[in-house]
C-alpha cells in the first residue's frame, strides 16, 4: 500500500510540477515583451456621445453584425446605442473583463449583454486560445478559480502541450525573442471594437443567398449551463451598468438545443427577449452560424427595441416613443 | 454511470477503499450495494427487471440442481431461457417486431393495431440477460453447482465493472472469485490501474476524438462532397477504441479489487481472416454463442452442419447487436464471409494481403452497424467513389494519432505483452509515458463531448 502511495504521489507531484512549469512559463511571458498577439484595431464610432445615457450593446462579432445601429441611434438625444465587442476567440471572461476595465463601465449606463455563441458551446466561457493566453494574467487564473470554478478545471486541462495554440502562443513568443521585436501594446490596448460598421463587407449588405450551414451544431450536450450562477455573480460584482441579458440571434437549422436547455437558461438569465425571437433561417444569415445578414440584423433591431421599449427602462423614459415612432 | 466521468472518477476509488477496508464478510454486501448504485444511476426503475430475472435464475439454478431427471432439468432450464430471452425480446426488439408486421400488413392487407413502446432499453440488458443465461445452462449441464447465497447470485449478475458492456462471463470463471478472500496486492493494483489508464486513453483521447468526426460525417451524409473511406477507417478505429477501451477499464477495475475477468479482445485488427477475427474481436460473446448455440445445434459435424450453423450464429449475433436489419445484414456477411473461407480453405492463412484485406472488409461491414438504415449505408458506399478527398488534410492530426495508436499496439501485440507500458523498461521513460497518457486524457476529456459507449445501446 505504501508502495502504491509512493507512485501515485510521485506521479501526482511530477504532473503537478509539470503544469504550474506551464503555467508559469505562459504568465511569464505574457509579463515581458514577447507576448504573442494579433493586431486589433479600433473601429469607427457609430453612435454620439453627447447623450447622457449609453446603452452598450456588449458581446463578440455576432453583436457587430447582428444589429442596425442606424436604426438603434436614430433618437440621439434619447440614448445612444453602442456595439462593443471582442473576438468571439476570446471567450466570455476576457469580454467582460476587458468591459469592467473600460470607460463604459459607469453608472449611467446600460449594458445589453448579448452573449456571444459561447453561451451554447461548451467550455467556451474561458477559450483555451491564444487570446486568452496573451490575457489572461496569474491573477486572473486565480479569479477564474474563484469565481468560475466549474470551467477552472476545463481550462487548466486544456493548457497542455497537447494543444496546438500553445506550441503556436510559444513560436511566436520566441520569434518576437530572437527578433528583439517587443510588443508597444499592453493588453489593455488590444482592446474591445467599439461600433464595428460591417457595411465594408458587401456580402453582408447583398446576401440574398440561402447560408449555406456548416457542420457546427449547437446540441445540448455542448451546452454547459452550469456556470450560469457564476456569470451573474461575477457581473453584478464587477460591472457598474445596469445590466440586460439578450440571447444571441442564431440560425434555427443549425441547433437541437431542448427545451429544458432554453427554459434553464433563460430562468437563470432572464433575457430580455425570448428564443424564438432569435431563431432566424437560412436566408437571414452571413457567414457563420450566429452572424445575421443585413436583413436579419433590421428584424433582429426591431426586435430588440420592442424587448428595450417593454422593459421601461427609467433612464430611457422616451424610449417607447422611438420604438412607437419607427413603427 | 459511464466510466469516462467524473461521477465514475469519485464512485471507483470510494468502492475500491472500502472494499478492502470492510471485513471479508461484509465485502459481498458492499459490492453489490455499489452495483446496485451503478446500475441505478442510470435509470432507477430497470432495477426491477434486473431483480426479478435474477430471483427466477437464482431459483432455476438451485431447483435445476435439485430436480430428478433430466426431463425436469430440462423444463426448469427452458423456464429460465424463455424468461431471461422474453424480457429481453419485450424490451429491445418490441417495436422492431411491431414495426416488420406493419410492413407485412401493408403488404397482405391486414391492419397492425399493436402499439408502439416509449420506453427506454434498459442499459446493458443484452449483456446481463446472457451472462444470466449461461449460468443456468452450465448448472443444467453439471459445470457449475447452483449459488445457494442469493447475495453471491445476485453480485454475479449485477458486478458493476461488467454489468452494462461486458465481458460476458462464466460462472466459473468469477462466481467463485467472489467466495475468494482477496487481500490488497500493490502489483495487481499497479497493473489495474495501468489497464484502466490505457482503457481510458482508447476510449477518450481516440474513440472520442474520432466520434465527433464519423458522427459529422454520417450527419451530413447526403450533402457532403467528400470520399467516405477517411470516415469508414475512423469508425474501424472508434468501436475497437470505444469497446475495448471499456472493456480494459472493466478489467483493470476488477483486478484492482483482486477479482480477473476474461479477456475480450486480442488485437483483432491484426486478424488475417475473419474466421480469426472472430476468434479476437468481442470473445465473450462469440465463445458464448459457440459454446450455447453453435456446438449444441450440432457444430461442424457435416459441411452442412457447419454451414447452416454459422449462418444462425452470425444471425442470431448480429440481431443482439440491435434491433435493425442492418444488424442483421451486418452478422449475414460475417457469416458468410466465415463460410467462404472455410470453404476455399484459407481460414487459416497468414498472409499480410489477407489481414489487409480482412481489415478492410470488416470496415465496410461496420457501414452497416453505424448506419441507421439501409439508405445512409447505401450513400456511405456510393460516397466511396467521391474523388474529392479534402478532409485527409484537415484530419491529417487525428489520422496521426490513429497511425501513432496502431503503432502502439501491433508493437505491443508483437512483444506478447498485455500493455506498451510493459515494455518500457526504464523507470523515467515509464513515467513519463504515464504522463502523457494522463494529460491526453485530461485535454481531450474536456474538449470533446464526452460520447457515450457505443456497445451501451445493447
Amino acid at each position: 500500500m505504501k508502495r502504491v502511495a509512493k507512485n501515485l504521489l510521485l506521479i501526482g507531484a511530477i504532473y503537478f510540477t509539470y503544469k504550474v512549469a506551464l503555467f508559469g512559463i505562459i504568465f511569464y511571458i505574457n509579463n515581458s515583451s514577447y507576448q504573442y498577439f494579433d493586431d486589433f484595431k479600433m473601429e469607427e464610432n457609430y453612435g454620439n456621445d453627447m447623450s447622457s445615457t449609453q446603452v452598450i450593446v456588449l458581446g463578440c462579432s455576432n453583436s457587430r453584425y447582428n444589429f442596425d445601429y442606424k436604426l438603434l441611434n436614430q433618437k440621439p438625444n434619447v440614448c445612444s446605442v453602442h456595439s462593443v465587442s471582442t473576438k468571439a476567440t476570446y471567450g466570455l471572461y476576457i469580454t467582460l473583463k476587458k468591459f469592467i476595465n473600460s470607460k463604459w463601465n459607469q453608472k449611467e449606463n446600460i449594458v445589453i449583454v448579448d452573449l456571444p455563441y459561447s453561451l451554447y458551446s461548451r467550455d467556451q466561457f474561458v477559450l483555451p486560445t491564444k487570446e486568452t493566453l496573451v490575457h489572461l494574467s496569474a491573477d486572473d487564473y486565480w479569479k477564474v478559480a474563484k469565481s468560475f470554478p466549474r470551467t477552472f478545471f476545463s481550462y487548466t486541462s486544456q493548457i497542455s502541450l497537447f494543444n496546438p495554440i500553445i506550441s503556436d502562443y510559444f513560436k511566436g513568443a520566441i520569434k518576437n525573442a530572437v527578433s528583439g521585436k517587443g510588443s508597444d501594446a499592453t493588453y489593455a490596448d488590444l482592446s474591445l471594437k467599439v461600433n464595428s460598421n460591417p457595411s465594408f463587407k458587401p456580402d453582408y449588405i447583398n446576401s440574398s443567398a440561402p447560408y449555406n450551414s456548416k457542420m457546427h451544431f449547437i446540441r445540448d450536450v455542448d451546452t454547459n449551463t452550469g456556470y450560469l450562477e457564476d456569470i451573474k455573480s461575477y457581473i453584478a460584482n464587477n460591472i457598474k451598468c445596469k445590466v440586460y441579458f439578450s440571447l444571441p440571434a442564431i440560425n434555427k437549422d443549425n441547433n437541437s438545443l431542448s427545451n429544458s436547455t432554453i427554459n434553464t437558461i433563460s430562468s437563470v438569465l432572464k433575457p430580455i427577449n425570448n428564443f424564438k425571437n432569435t431563431q432566424f433561417s437560412n436566408e437571414y444569415v452571413y457567414d457563420q452560424w450566429y452572424h445575421l445578414n443585413k436583413r436579419g440584423a433590421e428584424i433582429n433591431t426591431q426586435n430588440l427595441l420592442k424587448a428595450l421599449s417593454g422593459l421601461r427602462i427609467s433612464q430611457l423614459p422616451n424610449f417607447e416613443t422611438v420604438v412607437q415612432n419607427e413603427n | 454511470m459511464i466510466f469516462n466521468s467524473l461521477a465514475f472518477a469519485v464512485f471507483f476509488p470510494i468502492v475500491t477503499l472500502f472494499y478492502f477496508v470492510l471485513p471479508f464478510r461484509f465485502r459481498w454486501i458492499w459490492l453489490l450495494s455499489a452495483s446496485v448504485f451503478f446500475y441505478m444511476f442510470f435509470k432507477p426503475i430497470y432495477i426491477l427487471i434486473l431483480g426479478i430475472t435474477i430471483v427466477i435464475d437464482y431459483y432455476a439454478g438451485i431447483y435445476i440442481e435439485k430436480a430428478q431427471g433430466k426431463k425436469n432439468k430440462k423444463l426448469l432450464l427452458a423456464c429460465s431461457l424463455v424468461a431471461n430471452i422474453g424480457v429481453l425480446v419485450f424490451f429491445k426488439y418490441f417495436n422492431f417486431l411491431n414495426a416488420n408486421i406493419t410492413s407485412l400488413g401493408d403488404l397482405l392487407g391486414f391492419k397492425n393495431n399493436l402499439p408502439y413502446l416509449t420506453i427506454l432499453l434498459p442499459v446493458g440488458l443484452s449483456f446481463h440477460t446472457f451472462q444470466a443465461m449461461s449460468y443456468t445452462i452450465e448448472v443444467y449441464r453439471g459445470h457449475q453447482p447452483a449459488e445457494k447465497q442469493f447475495g453471491y447470485y445476485s453480485l454475479y449478475v449485477m458486478y458493476y465493472p461488467q454489468l452494462v458492456a461486458g465481458p460476458i462471463e462464466r460462472p466459473q470463471n468469477v462466481l467463485h472469485q467472489f467466495h475468494q478472500k482477496h487481500h490488497f496486492d500493490t502489483n495487481r493494483f499497479m497493473s489495474g490501474l495501468k489497464v484502466m489508464l490505457w482503457g481510458l486513453f482508447k476510449k477518450v483521447v481516440v474513440a472520442d476524438t474520432l466520434a465527433a468526426i464519423v458522427n459529422d460525417y454520417y450527419y451530413n451524409v447526403y450533402t457532403t462532397h467528400t470520399n467516405s473511406a477517411l470516415t469508414i477507417f475512423f469508425f474501424s478505429i472508434q468501436i475497437y477504441c470505444d469497446f475495448s477501451g471499456y472493456t480494459d477499464i472493466a478489467i483493470g477495475a476488477s483486478r484492482i479489487m483482486g477479482i480477473e475477468l476474461m479477456k475480450n479482445f486480442k488485437y483483432p485488427y491484426f486478424s488475417h481472416t475473419i474466421t480469426e477475427f472472430w476468434h479476437r474481436w468481442h470473445i465473450s460473446l462469440s465463445t458464448w454463442f459457440r459454446d450455447y448455440l453453435y456446438i449444441p445445434l450440432g457444430g461442424n459435424k457435416t459441411k452442412f452442419h457447419y454451414i447452416r450453423n454459422i449462418l444462425i450464429v452470425f444471425l442470431v449475433s448480429g440481431i443482439w447487436h440491435g434491433a435493425s436489419w442492418t444488424f442483421v445484414v451486418w452478422g449475414l456477411i460475417h457469416g458468410l464471409l466465415s463460410i467462404a473461407e472455410r470453404l476455399l480453405g484459407v481460414s487459416k492463412s497468414k498472409s499480410v494481403l489477407m489481414g489487409v484485406s480482412t481489415f478492410i472488409i470488416v470496415s465496410l461491414t461496420w457501414v452497416f452497424f453505424r448506419a441507421d438504415n439501409f439508405h445512409v449505408a447505401a450513400q456511405m458506399f456510393h460516397n466511396l467513389t467521391y474523388r474529392y478527398f479534402s478532409d485527409v488534410k484537415h484530419h491529417s492530426g487525428q489520422i496521426l494519432l490513429v497511425l501513432l495508436f496502431l503503432g502502439i499496439e501491433y508493437f505491443t501485440y508483437k512483444k506478447g505483452k498485455e500493455l506498451i507500458f510493459y515494455l518500457l523498461n526504464r523507470k523515467v521513460v515509464r513515467y513519463a509515458a504515464y504522463l502523457m497518457v494522463i494529460e491526453a486524457i485530461l485535454f481531450v476529456f474536456n474538449q470533446t463531448t464526452s460520447q457515450q459507449f457505443i456497445y451501451f445501446q445493447f
